[in-house]
């Protein structure tokens, strides 16, 4: 009797687990589908067609630690943006005990000549990229503030389309698209390069409409001020672009969000799932120190603050979901539901399918957008890899609660080595 | 082209020279601009931590230099003495909001990382004199008596501090740090970049998205008020309750179909599927439907017999397709005459007068059929429509499954009536979603273990059970022992010559003027493929001709509508077009009534009803009846 009672109380958390899944699944699906929901949300990621006059100075942060073999490179491509010179301030970020990388730095600046190119050199600690940024803010003269990544690869019009967006609309921030390409070398690059192509190109505006915008780690646009009232980055956390975004949507900032597929900024997956696995890690924790400093709390709105709480605890509860798959499998074996509850179950695996079947249809967007070819080889890989996947990013969100349990807070350093320049060369 | 570009260099090389004594009065420009910008700027500036950076003092040395500082050190903001508590303390008073000036909802939140501290390296004498942009003008900006550079090996050093330094490379005679300092005054800027126009013109072309929808404007030149549309409208559905509902308990007879339909909705109501093993012949969700109407209206003999209440429910499906099928109409041929011939022709026709009162499947399922259509239609290429409309589309198969052969023109529907941007995700979404809702029955024969025939002796067979594909088989090889087409066309011919005729006429017209108007051809492929289903030379019944009826009466009153503008296009007059929509209503209301006649007053089911009543009062209760479904 007390057994059954027992049994009963399972069985209606596990249909409450049910149905989480399917309204978390749902939800996941919409905000990856949001910009082609309407058709005239097709020009939320319009980027200018015709370019202002330069008018805005910018200021161009390179932070870089153990980045020895694609600094020089990134620093070209930096300076080779298609923006006067004079408008331009170029920072690359090291710390002294990273010789490699000064050196590189230092050749490249030596080379190029111009006083604008700078090297910032600092000695103290926390060793973290916030730091190094705040740093870079301190003699940042530019109007406008951005960061590029070690490993990126910027379009040589962005500074162009930046200047004419902040000109034409009244802006504080413009985030614009970061694409991974390399989209093929790995199996799960495919899920990862689609990851980031949804959500620059789509969720973003979700969020920016709800007012909750946790911005990506680079290629957004700041004016100087606005950077400075807030106090710069915050250097204790993991994942200081998402705190910025965060404080920033209660700084009331304007977000403007840009994805155009010719002008997103270029980068490369991890090249190891290690790799993978510590970035995920480092983010997730980020992600949690962040929910625990409750600053989205302050946020004015319910929805805002709904979504703030999905946002950051999203890792682990799909950690907590990849987990009970095989739960869920013993369930069906031993434990006999009326029949409309037996499919009531099998609803999560029918939007995960969706999920599965969208993110196909999202390989063929991005390969069309940037001219490759459809394989059909690829995209099998693409359906094979996408429950594995689940279970990759389920063991970075586990790692990283581990972690912050732990107390463990430094910096998991992602290695590049460039595999989508020699894509783009290829 | 060349010349001019060489003459744009020109022209910015000598406006970088010129450029020079703008930047002498740059910082006061940008002192206004940032006044100009909101005084609440300034007014955060002093009040959040960032009041007092000292970096250029500190890197300074004599305190007289100050005064040959650009004039933006000069306090031109509100500049609060450098209070400079340890970083914990400063964010636990940004947290409470309870500095004097501080704005939390302009400022954003003066958040606790060391970034603040740092600016205040050392608590300087001369910091209170250092305004908040005096960085503009750091120290290697400055004039070149204010210090002299410190170069080492090539690079200069632009500025150091405890914690960092920055450098950059020297090149002797070269201004160092010459950031452009443009503001919103400086007029003399260098007008294009350099080769600008050659990228520009070697760059290909943007592509913009797009997001043309396939939508057809208002066909009338004087737009009716939607007043008297939503009057004529209200008139209509009356007139169509009031011709299917009168009558409708004695015409026409109980079939057996409805007898089995509406035992298994009382099964449901029992929570089984069926009063019998359930043999997957068709999927449960219609008396479902029905078992919830019997539920909400509180038992099966609310309306005398569980037959006539099936009938009342029927009655609601019958208008609600009539109101569907008008709203299409008007949406797909933006005419509210085209809409009403739609409806008048779907709904008076003898042959719906008949069929669309008894309890049918195919009632049910033409409702779900014409709701994904209509939201296709009308949903603006939204994807929450599209989804609406493939659930819809699911909900129609799951009541009859034959409807599932409609899915590719509903398919070419959903394609027609998205964007190009939106398309492939609209089409993912859609196909997936029918097909997910779809699947719903093979879910449940798994689920039940029936889904393989038991002949197969599968392991987990335990006992004899019906299975989904035996039925589905057996559906497939049924021949015309039930019902030939030939039989059924004789009936249809008789009951509505004209109809049949023109069903068939109108589909193949447009299907030729598909060529030149796609939303013609989906309509047609729609009829065609179930007039293709009928004449495959399987089982047919007389009403299964229902689903065709709202096609041809879509497919007529558009073909009709485009065939009439043409006139109307032809003497130049768009009323025209209207006046014959309603000269053609006018003819085929008093033909409908006509033809329908004997209906509104017959009473084959007396007879039956009497059987009823007689097995009720003289079979005793426990006896083992043979009989009919529908009794």
């Amino acid at each position: 009797m007390f057994l059954t009672y027992i049994g009963y109380f399972f069985e209606a958390i596990y249909l409450l687990v049910i149905l989480l899944m399917v309204f978390q699944a749902i939800f996941n699906i919409r905000l990856r589908l949001f910009i082609w929901e309407k058709p005239e949300h097709a020009w939320l990621n319009h980027a200018p067609t015709v370019y202002r006059d330069p008018c805005l100075s910018f200021t161009i942060l390179l932070p870089a630690k153990n980045e020895e073999d694609v600094y020089r490179e990134t620093i070209q491509k930096v300076y080779d943006l298609n923006y006067p010179k004079e408008l331009m301030q170029i920072v690359a970020i090291c710390r002294e005990d990273d010789p490699g990388t000064i050196a590189e730095a230092q050749a490249k600046i030596d080379e190029l000549g111009n006083p604008n190119v700078q090297l910032l050199i600092y000695n103290d600690y926390p060793v973290s990229k916030p730091h190094g940024l705040n740093l870079g803010l301190q003699i940042a003269r530019g109007d406008i503030v951005t960061i590029f990544d070690a490993e990126d690869e910027p379009h040589p019009d962005i500074l162009n389309i930046i200047n004419t967006t902040m000109l034409n609309e009244d802006v504080d921030v413009v985030q614009s698209g970061v694409q991974l390409m390399n989209h093929n070398t790995k199996w799960f690059c495919f899920l990862n390069v689609l990851e980031y192509f949804f959500w620059f190109k789509s969720s973003m505006h979700f969020f920016a409409r709800i007012g909750m915008t946790p911005l990506g780690g680079n290629t957004v646009f700041v004016r100087r001020e606005l950077m400075e009232q807030l106090g710069g980055w915050d250097e204790s956390c993991l994942t200081e672009d998402a705190d910025l975004g965060i404080r920033l949507s209660l700084a009331h900032a304007r977000i403007r969000i840009i994805y155009e597929d010719e002008f997103v900024t270029r980068e490369e997956t991890p090249h190891t799932i290690q790799q993978f696995i510590k970035q995920r890690t480092r983010w997730n924790q980020g992600f949690i120190q962040i929910l625990f400093k409750w600053e989205w709390l302050k946020l004015e709105k319910f929805s805002q603050r709904l979504l703030a709480f999905y946002v950051l605890i999203l890792p682990e509860v799909q950690a907590l979901f990849a987990i009970l798959v095989p739960v869920a499998i013993i369930m069906f074996f031993f434990v006999k539901f009326p029949l409309w509850l037996a499919m009531f179950t099998f609803l999560p695996l029918y939007c995960f399918v969706l999920a599965v079947f969208i993110d196909v249809a999202g390989l063929h967007e991005f390969l069309k957008a940037h001219k490759r070819k459809w394989s059909w080889r690829e995209a099998g890989i693409l359906i094979m890899a996408f429950f594995p996947y689940q279970w990759i990013l389920s063991i970075g969100a586990l790692r990283a609660v581990y972690r912050a349990l732990r107390g463990h807070g430094n910096w998991e350093k992602t290695a590049h080595i460039g595999q989508h320049r020699g894509k783009a060369a290829a | 082209m060349w010349t001019r570009f060489i003459a744009s260099l020109h022209k910015e090389r000598d406006m970088t020279v010129s450029y020079k004594p703008t930047q002498d009065q740059d910082p006061e420009e940008r002192g206004s601009q940032y006044s100009s910008d909101g005084a609440t700027h300034s007014d955060n500036i002093a009040g959040t931590s960032f009041s007092a950076p000292t970096q250029p003092g500190s890197a300074l040395g004599p305190q007289g230099n100050l005064t040959g500082l650009p004039r933006s050190i000069r306090p031109q903001v509100v500049v609060k003495p450098p209070v400079t508590p340890p970083t914990a303390a400063r964010f636990f008073a940004a947290e409470n909001g309870s500095r004097p000036g501080y704005n939390p909802a302009q400022s954003g939140e003066a958040n606790g990382n060391s970034a603040g501290q740092m600016r205040h390296p050392a608590a300087l004498p001369n910091a209170p004199k250092t305004g908040v942009m005096s960085y503009a003008a750091s120290p290697a900006e400055l004039p070149q008596n204010a210090q002299k550079p410190e170069v080492e090996n090539g690079n200069i050093i632009l500025y150091r501090t405890h914690n960092f330094f920055l450098r950059t490379a020297y090149r002797p005679g070269h201004r160092s740090n010459p950031l452009r300092r443009p503001t919103g005054h400086t007029t003399v800027m260098p007008r294009v970049l350099p080769d600008q126009e050659k990228r520009i013109a070697a760059s290909e072309t943007r592509v913009m998205p797009n997001v043309t929808l396939n939508t057809t404007r208002q066909t009338g030149a004087i737009p009716m008020p939607s007043w008297v549309e939503a009057i004529l409208l209200v008139i209509s559905l009356v007139g169509v309750l009031v011709a299917h509902a009168y009558n409708m308990f004695n015409f026409p007879r109980y079939e057996l179909d409805e007898g089995t339909y509406m035992s298994n909705a009382w099964a449901i109501t029992q929570g089984w599927i069926s009063p019998y093993p359930y043999g997957y012949g068709h999927p449960p969700l219609a008396w479902i439907q029905i078992a919830g109407w019997l539920q909400l209206t509180g038992g099966p003999f609310t309306f005398g017999n569980a037959l006539n209440s099936g009938r009342v429910f029927m009655l609601f499906y019958a208008v609600a397709s009539a109101l569907l099928v008008y709203l299409i109409v008007r949406r797909m041929g933006g005419s509210a005459i085209a809409g009403i011939l739609a409806l008048v022709v779907f709904s008076f026709s003898p042959l719906s007068i008949t069929y669309q009162r008894q309890v049918f499947l195919d009632n049910i399922a033409t409702f779900w059929m014409l709701l994904s259509l209509y939201l296709l239609v009308v949903g603006n290429s939204r994807l929450q429509y599209i989804i609406g409309a493939a659930v819809a589309f699911g909900f129609s198969v799951l009541s009859k499954e034959v409807y599932l052969i409609c899915f590719p023109a509903l398919i070419y529907a959903a394609w027609l009536y998205t964007t190009k941007f939106q398309r492939k995700f609209g089409m993912v979404s859609f196909i997936y979603a029918v097909i997910a809702v779809c699947s719903a029955f093979v879910l449940m024969a798994v689920l039940k273990d029936e889904l393989f025939p038991y002949t197969w002796h599968l392991p987990w067979d335990t006992h004899p059970h019906l299975s989904m594909l035996d039925t589905l088989v057996g559906q497939a090889q049924r021949g015309q022992v039930g019902g030939s087409f030939q039989a059924s066309w004789e009936i249809w011919v008789d009951s509505d010559p004209v109809f049949i005729i023109l069903s068939i006429v109108f589909p193949l017209f447009n299907l030729v003027y598909g060529w030149w108007n796609r939303k013609h051809l989906m309509l047609s492929l729609m009829a065609i493929i179930f007039w293709l289903l009928l004449i495959r030379g399987g089982q047919v019944l007389s009403f299964y001709i229902l689903p065709l009826i709202p096609l041809a009466a879509l497919n007529m009153a558009l073909a009709l509508n485009t065939i009439l503008g043409w006139l109307g296009k032809l003497v130049r007059f768009d009323l025209v077009r209207s006046a014959l929509l309603i000269v053609v209503i006018a003819v085929v209301l008093p033909y409908d009534i006509k033809t329908t006649g004997f209906r509104f007053y017959q009473h084959p089911t007396s007879a039956q009803q009497d059987a009823m009543v007689w097995v009720r009062n003289h079979v005793p209760h426990n006896a083992f009846i043979v009989i009919n479904s529908y009794l």
